[in-house]
């Protein structure tokens, strides 16, 4: 059977409670939706002197657009991102990603931060939100801080947040009108990680590419990784430039052979769906 | 810890270690036995449960998260009225085999249908794909949702 260790539980009542908190602890550990955090304290994979329930926050709740940018609090539940009302084309990208989150139950219970902190690669959100240029913004004792979410990564499971940091909110400008975007995962069993999940927006103004970000997650890559496509920008694309951004996204393939595949279908399958998310996205051009 | 909570519209108080599952304290210091405890891991829907009116998996959730909520479980999921659209059109149509799935079903299956009237059956498949059923093969539980749909309220 599976049962957590024994463990002491405090639910602050606000940021700054919390951050006194985990700076009081010698081995703290956060939760807020608890649906990774409690199964791994159920795997008995941590023995945290206190665990700290953030997920009822005020000051970590609500969804807002102001001045053409998203403000998206940490403890903000996948199904909030869903039933929301916004529609453009940066926020339609997030909730189709959203909506690739588990299952209904689960979408019910974790949240946004969760899914970005976590740094499990086939997470849902973070190749979205890479696409969408996210700003995170961290907060701890000392003040806050704004790291770019390309930059939040180091390692499978692994993020530069420091011990003693709570990530408060997710930013980032709605692309707006002219955008399309493309969400795809590709997994072999529901509810397994993905093997691979890519997202993309693109503006093509005539025939030249204004704009293209692709980013790919999955378990054929190590972090959730945005493929460099500055150097599109004003090119009539064509199979030569497809071809190129292909080739980009399978040079970040973390091809092990391992459950999810064998290394050299990861790499197919990391060029299919950068294929298809490139096509959907730039369009009629080609 | 002391925790509150309001389960099947009837107010519990009481003290709880703070590793005490959400699961195993309805089943066990509740003793309501009709949510279920399959995977563990969040993966089956055995044990799902409304907490403050939508579902949840029970097994992934400290009782102490629940603080302060509303939780309907399988024994109060029909608000008095014997067996709600759902549980009715399941029976009839002998939908279930061992019926181990079946609380968690008719918990996603029922506050599913409260939100969507006409739904198809691409909808419902997606509605319980959280609720994994290991004897059906899924057909007859899916017909089952959309029979009951078609059902007046
Ligand atoms: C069966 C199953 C299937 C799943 N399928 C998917 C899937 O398909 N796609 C997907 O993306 N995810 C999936 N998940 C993972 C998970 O449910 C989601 O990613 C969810 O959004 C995590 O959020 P949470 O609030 O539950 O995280 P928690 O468990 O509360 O936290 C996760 C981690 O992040 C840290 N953390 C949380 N919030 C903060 C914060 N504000 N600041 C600092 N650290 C923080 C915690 O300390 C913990 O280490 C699945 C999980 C299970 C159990
Ligand atoms: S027992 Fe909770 S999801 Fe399987
Ligand atoms: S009827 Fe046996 S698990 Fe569903």
């Amino acid at each position: 059977m599976l049962y957590p260790p024994q463990i002491n539980y405090e639910r602050p009542e606000s940021i700054s409670e919390a951050l006194s908190l985990l700076n009081e602890h010698s081995r703290p550990f956060l939760i807020a939706g608890g649906t990774i955090g409690v199964l791994n304290l159920k795997r008995r994979a941590l023995s945290p002197d206190l665990v700290i329930d953030i997920g009822r926050l005020k000051e970590l709740k609500g969804i807002d657009f102001r001045d053409e940018k998203y403000r998206i609090g940490s403890a903000v539940k996948i199904y909030e991102i869903i039933d929301s009302e916004f529609n453009g084309p940066g926020f339609s990208l997030l909730k189709k990603a959203a909506s690739s989150v588990g299952d209904p139950l689960l979408r019910n219970m974790g949240t946004v931060g969760g899914n970005v902190c976590i740094g499990d690669p086939s997470n849902d959100l973070p190749p979205a939100l890479l696409a969408l240029g996210a700003e995170l913004n961290i907060v701890g004792k000392a003040g806050s801080r704004n790291l770019n979410i390309s930059s939040f990564y180091i390692g499978p499971y692994r993020n530069l947040l420091a011990k003693n940091e709570i990530l408060g909110s997710i930013n980032f400008a709605e692309p707006g009108k002219g955008y399309r975007w493309f969400y795809y995962k590709h997994y072999i069993r529901h509810l397994d990680h993905s093997v691979v999940n890519v997202a993309a927006l693109a503006k093509v103004e005539g025939k030249k590419i204004d704009d293209l970000r692709i980013a790919i997650g999955g378990m054929s890559v190590r972090v959730p990784t945005l493929i460099e496509t500055s150097w599109i920008k004003g090119i009539t694309a064509g199979q030569e430039e497809l071809q190129r951004v292909v080739k980009l996204a399978s040079e970040k393939c973390l091809c092990l052979d391992d459950r999810h595949g064998s290394a050299e279908y990861k790499k197919n399958m990391i060029e299919k769906v950068t294929q298809m998310a490139f096509l959907s996205v730039v369009g009629g051009v080609l | 810890m002391k925790i509150k909570l309001n389960v099947n519209s009837e107010d519990y108080t009481g003290d709880v270690e703070p590793r005490l599952l959400l699961v195993d304290f309805l089943r066990d210091t509740l003793g309501l036995t009709g949510t279920h405890v399959g995977c563990e891991t969040g993966s089956c829907g055995s044990c799902t449960v409304l907490l403050d009116g939508r579902p949840v998996k029970s097994c992934l959730m400290l009782a102490a998260q629940a603080d302060g909520s509303r939780i309907i479980t399988i024994e109060g999921i029909s608000k008095g009225e014997g067996m709600n659209r759902v549980q009715k059109s399941i029976s009839e149509s002998k939908a279930l085999q061992c019926g181990f799935c079946a609380s968690g079903i008719v918990i996603a299956a029922t506050w599913f249908l409260e939100r969507n009237e006409n739904p198809n059956e691409s909808d419902v498949r997606e509605a319980l794909s959280g609720n994994i059923c290991r004897c059906t093969g899924y057909q007859p539980i899916v017909d089952a949702v959309l029979n009951a749909s078609k059902e007046v309220k």
